[in-house]
């Protein structure tokens, strides 16, 4: 297997570097799979960028094909125009079964912010449409992303990992939100963009009783469709800002590539006598979508980002050992699993020919000897023909047990290519 | 016996205190049980005590002494505080109440073991404004005692908020906007209750001039307690003009005017009682 990974996530960089290495569109993503295929054209790519991670999945069928880390973090500080000092040390690395391992890790939850989250499952689900989409998707990352979304769903069933707070905002909201206000149903909630993540948020601020929401996004259709599914009214983007004073709770998650408000506009903003109200806002746009100096604005302003979530999370975390101890094992278990039918799957050509040769070799020759003793009847036929049979599976055991045994490190190419020329076997 | 019976509720309510403090260490449910159970046991012992003493000295104990007197005000801090908690005992926010409630009731009945605990024997003339005098200041006291904890309980929830921090297991505080809300009640009960304590203590001075033993205009006691309570009715009266005040600044401006007047009362009783300047009220 040739596979290798380059990322960075919430624990290994921070959020200013996060938002600057993001794909933060569609159109960001599709440039970068067409770089991407220009340069390095023999391997298959699936790109997962979300608010808490940056992961570039990379697969050949030649070793020498895969880029090595230097040359995707190259890519990246052109297709970011970043310097490379700016990042290099925030990247890491994983190649093979570790590759493997982490996917699983990402997809079921455990390597999230939040544990036991289902968002991530349906985003690493949208990253593998995309580079199926885009055509950069083989077989290789095909079974690897397909196992990790089963890994998941498996994961999400025999373990408690998702129960209680789950989401990023249900955990905003009912750790620092509740602190703040004593109920919601009186508030007045602003989304500012109308992707999966306000969605999720909406979901768990309906819980909490908010009945009055307003949706702003740029995309009217999916804006309408949000605020008709939620009971919310829509309105233009661009009139967010006139509608600050309605409102006690911001959500945003817009996937614009800078903030969409300055602290000085926003202090402009709130120098309005009607625009004095405690607002809690919950920025979860990476990159962010408030400046964070706007935090310092006034006393009655509380906003939060992805990062502030992070200690949340540490105890989520902490509260729930015994869950990822459990899910630790399956991550071993469907890890190992996984290498071993992908091995299996490769030495599979090999083994059935082998069989079917010799068996059709043992068959030939029984039909030969029972041409020549035509008085022989029919149960000592059957004992001739399984006596014949347990032999060619005698003799056929030591060469598969021996590929078995070593496709378990990894595809053993020089044993299977010396099997097709000891025993004459084609491509 | 009646060092005893405050030695009783003084040691339950220490129990509690320190059981409260275990519990922010490590948030144990039995924990919160235990403390709730000394506080209630401490505040039948001192409700005990306190109808004892009363009984005793013939007198209701509010007017009886200024040791009754603080011990009045104690009781109904405690009594407010577990009030809020089995009130609340399903929602989440009131798990650090007895952190901040219990030392202040610990430190009241410990203060009233400094001050005077000799009955009033001049309680037989004007006996109902008197009581009006006394359970007034009680009321408006206790108010400017909770609002002091309630504004405490603000600024540190804010910081906590400002700050990103995370909540500490077994140490949640109500809501900013609840507790913005209790500020509010605080004022708006203590200020009245405060000014018609301090009206009747004037009218009970005025009548005083022609009794055998008049109180003097001149008594530290009344003296500093005017001059915090303008204070306060100056500063409160420009909080309710200045709407645009942010709940941070409001609950910092209670906490320090409630704060001053319960240091000054404090330290003026014991002052008067250690030094023997002539007061009615030392």
């Amino acid at each position: 297997m040739n596979l290798r990974v380059v990322y960075c996530n919430h624990e290994t960089a921070a959020l200013e570097i996060r938002e600057r290495l993001a794909f933060s569109s569609e159109e960001r993503l599709r440039a970068a799979y067409i770089h991407l295929q220009a340069r390095f054209p023999k391997t298959e790519v699936v790109i997962v960028s979300t608010c808490n991670r940056v992961e570039i999945y990379f697969g050949a069928e030649d070793r020498g094909a895969l880029p090595s880390q230097e040359q995707i973090a190259g890519f990246l500080a052109e297709f970011h125009q970043i310097p490379l000092d700016d990042f290099l040390n925030e990247l890491r690395t994983e190649t093979e079964i570790e590759a493997v391992r982490h996917l699983f890790r990402v997809a079921s939850s455990l390597d999230s912010m939040v544990l036991g989250e289902a968002q991530i499952v349906a985003q690493i689900k949208d990253a593998y449409q995309r580079g199926a989409d885009c055509d950069a998707v083989g077989p290789l990352t095909h079974q690897l992303f397909q196992a990790a979304m089963n890994f998941a769903g498996k994961v999400r069933t025999e373990t408690k990992l998702s129960e209680g707070r789950i989401s990023i905002a249900s955990v905003a909201v009912g750790e620092f939100g509740k602190s703040i206000f004593e109920r919601f149903d009186d508030k007045t909630v602003l989304i500012l963009g109308a992707g999966e993540m306000a969605e999720e948020t909406l979901r768990y601020l309906k819980d909490e009783g908010v009945s009055r929401i307003i949706i702003a996004n740029r995309n009217q259709e999916r804006g309408q469709q949000l605020a008709d599914n939620w009971g919310g009214q829509w309105i233009p983007f661009a009139e967010w800002e006139s509608r600050l004073s309605d409102v006690q709770v911001i959500v945003s998650a817009t996937g614009a590539s800078e903030p969409i408000i300055t602290k000085q506009r926003f202090a402009e903003l709130r120098q309005d006598k009607n625009c004095q109200q405690t607002l809690f806002i919950l920025d979860l746009g990476a990159p962010r979508d408030f400046a964070p100096e706007i935090a310092r604005c006034d006393d009655n302003v509380f906003l939060y980002d992805i990062d502030d979530l992070e200690q949340t999370c540490q105890r989520n975390r902490k509260a729930r050992v015994r869950e990822i101890e459990k899910a630790e094992k399956m991550l071993d278990a469907a890890t190992s699993q996984f290498m071993h039918d992908f091995y299996h799957r490769a030495t599979g050509p090999v083994v059935q020919q082998l069989r079917e040769t010799w068996h059709e070799i043992g068959r030939q020759e029984l039909d030969r000897l029972f041409r020549k003793m035509e008085h022989v009847n029919d149960s000592d036929r059957q004992l001739i023909e399984q006596t014949i049979n347990r032999i060619v599976n005698k003799l056929l055991h030591p060469p598969l047990e021996n590929i078995k045994q070593h496709s378990r490190e990894g595809t053993p190419h020089t044993l299977l290519e010396t099997m097709k020329q000891l025993f004459g076997l084609g491509e | 016996m009646h060092q005893v019976h405050l030695f009783c509720f003084l040691a339950s309510y220490a129990a509690a205190f320190f059981l409260e403090l275990a519990r922010y260490w490590k948030p144990l449910p039995p924990l919160r049980w235990l403390s709730l159970i000394a506080t209630v046991a401490g505040l039948i012992a001192q409700t005990w005590y306190l109808i004892s003493r009363s009984i005793q000295s013939q007198l209701p104990p509010l007017v009886a002494s200024n040791h009754d007197w603080l011990l009045v005000a104690a009781w109904l801090l405690v009594a407010g505080y577990l009030g809020f908690v089995v009130w609340n005992l399903q929602k989440r926010g009131a798990e650090a109440m007895g952190l901040f409630v219990l030392p202040l009731a610990l430190l009241m009945v410990g203060a009233s073991s400094l001050v005077s605990n000799d009955p009033d024997v001049l309680l037989d003339s004007q006996r109902v404004l008197k009581m009006l005098h006394a359970s007034s200041l009680v009321i408006g006291i206790t108010g400017v005692l909770a609002g002091f904890l309630i504004s405490v309980m603000y600024l540190l929830q804010h910081r906590r908020l400002k700050k990103k921090q995370n909540l500490r297991g077994g140490f949640s505080l109500p809501a900013l906007a609840s507790l913005a809300r209790y500020n509010l009640w605080s004022v708006s009960v203590s200020m009245p209750m405060l000014t018609l304590g301090l009206l009747t203590g004037f009218l009970l001075i005025g009548g005083s001039e022609k009794a055998s033993r008049p109180v003097s205009w001149q008594d530290p006691i009344v003296i500093g307690f005017t001059i915090v309570w303008l204070g306060m009715v100056l500063s409160f009266g420009g909080l309710f003009k200045k709407r645009s005040m942010q709940g941070r600044q409001i609950a910092l401006m209670n906490a320090w005017a409630f704060g001053f007047l319960i240091i000054t009362l404090l330290g003026l009783q014991i002052l008067v009682n250690l030094t023997g300047l002539p007061s009615q009220h030392g």
